[in-house]
């Protein structure tokens, strides 16, 4: 079942040439999709696209039941609530908890009265304690943000957006602030999050030795356009070159 | 690499900062506008250097009927004190309370500019009043007493709270908000867990620097008859009392100091 559809979507600022250009993409419920490609390609457009912070010049977009744009207002929060988005800067609130922080994750499904008194349901503080657990990262829950180093905060970021209970997990550049070693650790944690949660990832990377390993299906794009698309197994060096315009070397 | 040795060519060399002539006139000319407005300052207002020399017996006479402090006026001048410190403590709490919401207004990336422009200009028509005026205004307008004195420090708080306010909406970090954003949260919910955690401590900082401030400020309230210490400073002076200045200087210097120090403690806390 797709719940993702793109159709001749354009994305332009000012004039020229479009930023972004795709004449069609579909996603699968459940599918681990990688986006690679060079810089200024077009991923992290592509990503704000599918979760609403960008509207196309033109085109349709169809997501989870829903034709973007959609003005802002509640039916537009609803759908950011189904939609986690894990950022490469993180993001995270740094003078506020864990606990608070993964908190922020179920706001679109509290009384907005009650969270503005810091009431949060115990319902609420159960499903953010079990997905602090799960990034296993419940042993600091009343820690600052602050006092973490980059890899935790990119586990309790991905808590924040688990805690969404949400249908689709957008990851622009998940991992680019971390070491070779971080990296691996935090994309098997989304891989085996998703496979558990019976999620859709889409990811943006930049290595695509990871992305042949952690994903199902890879995208390269490269000035705006899709120009490469298959099956991970299927990413050859000469797709590569496709995608980064050089002779690509596997092995670095 | 290219365009840094082109710069270097000689048809270029005017463009670099600081090697062309009109940069060397400008410099000139900086500095003799700077010269004629101090020689023009020093004559106006009749700076006479050999005159305070001149005066030094009349200094040493004044600070010797200083010593030793009279003492004898401690529980009127500690009660003067204390006034003085309400006068600040309130009128910074009344400042925040005001500069809090005015801050948010003034901010440009919270409100559209027909909102924070005019609010930006109003604060800082606000801060461009000094206090004593503003005490005297207030003193015409409520009454003499530490009331107007209050009022006075509360107004002119609101001018350097307030732009410190909008500086810290400002200073947010737009990606947090569009974060928490992006978890469904409402408007009202993005201010709270997104934007507030991040001003707050900053406004309480800004807040106990401007209650420093303050204190000092309205030891001087008195003079014009709004409250608090200030008024036995003109007293003591006029009636040539100054045994009983020094020992109301000594304690106005302890009750800074002491509030300073607790300011400095409160602020490394929420720093």
């Amino acid at each position: 079942m797709s719940i993702l559809h793109l159709k001749n979507v354009e994305v332009s600022y000012g004039k020229g040439a479009p930023t972004l250009h795709i004449r069609h993409l579909t996603i699968e419920a459940g599918e681990q999709l990688i986006v690679i490609g060079p810089s200024g390609a077009g991923k992290t457009t592509l990503l704000r696209l599918l979760k609403g912070f960008l509207a196309p010049t033109q085109g349709t977009i169809r997501i989870l039941g829903n034709d973007l744009p959609l003005p802002r207002g509640l039916r537009l929060r609803r759908l950011h609530q189904r939609l986690g988005f894990i950022h490469q800067q993180f993001n995270l609130v740094s003078r506020s908890t864990l606990l608070t922080n993964v908190l922020c994750g179920r706001l679109g499904k509290v009384h907005s009265w009650r969270s503005l008194l810091g009431c949060f349901s115990k319902k609420d503080l159960k499903v953010a304690l079990r997905t602090l657990e799960e990034v296993h990262m419940g042993h600091k829950l009343s820690q600052k943000a602050s006092t973490l180093s980059g890899g935790e905060q990119q586990r309790v970021a991905i808590a924040r957006a688990l805690a969404q209970e949400p249908e689709i997990l957008l990851a622009d550049e998940p991992v680019s602030n971390l070491d070779p070693h971080l990296s691996r650790e935090i994309l098997e944690l989304l891989a085996a999050t998703a496979s558990r949660r019976n999620l859709t990832l889409v990811i943006n990377l930049h290595q695509p030795r990871l992305a042949r390993e952690f994903g199902s299906r890879i995208i390269g794009m490269r000035a705006g356009r899709i120009v490469w698309e298959g099956d991970a197994k299927k990413l050859s060096s000469d797709a590569l070159s496709t995608i980064y315009g050089e002779q690509y070397d596997f092995t670095n | 690499m290219e365009n840094n040795t082109t710069l270097l060519t000689e048809g270029n060399s005017k463009k670099i900062p600081g090697t062309c002539l009109t940069t060397w006139l400008l410099r000139a000319m900086a500095t003799i506008v700077g010269l004629a407005a101090l020689a023009l300052s020093w004559q106006g207002t009749e700076f006479q250097p050999l005159q305070l020399v001149g005066s030094l017996p009349r200094i040493a006479e004044f600070l010797g009927r200083m010593v030793p402090p009279n003492w004898s006026v401690w529980e009127v001048v500690a009660r003067a004190s204390l006034e003085t410190l309400e006068i600040a403590v309130l009128g910074t709490f009344i400042g925040l309370v005001a500069s809090f919401p005015l801050g948010f207004l003034a901010a440009s990336n919270l409100t559209p500019g027909w909102i924070h422009h005019p609010t930006k200009i109003g604060l800082s028509l606000v801060r461009s009043v000094p206090l004593i005026l503003l005490a005297l205004l207030f003193v015409v307008a409520v009454g003499l007493g530490p009331f107007p004195g209050v009022l006075a420090i509360a107004f002119h708080s609101v001018g350097m709270l307030g732009k410190f306010c909008a500086e810290a909406f400002e200073n947010t970090d737009p990606h947090i908000v569009e974060t928490i954003q992006g978890t469904g949260a409402s408007r009202t919910q993005i201010l709270r867990f997104a934007i507030l955690p991040q001003v707050i401590p900053q406004i309480i900082s800004f807040a106990l620097y401007r209650l420093e401030l303050n204190i000092r400020d309205a030891t001087i309230l008195g003079l014009v008859g709004a409250g608090g210490i200030g008024y036995y400073i003109t007293l003591y002076i006029r009636g040539f009392q100054y045994d009983k200045v020094a020992a109301l200087c000594l304690i106005i210097f302890a009750m800074v100091l002491a509030v300073d120090l607790i300011a400095f403690l409160l602020r490394k806390r929420v720093g």
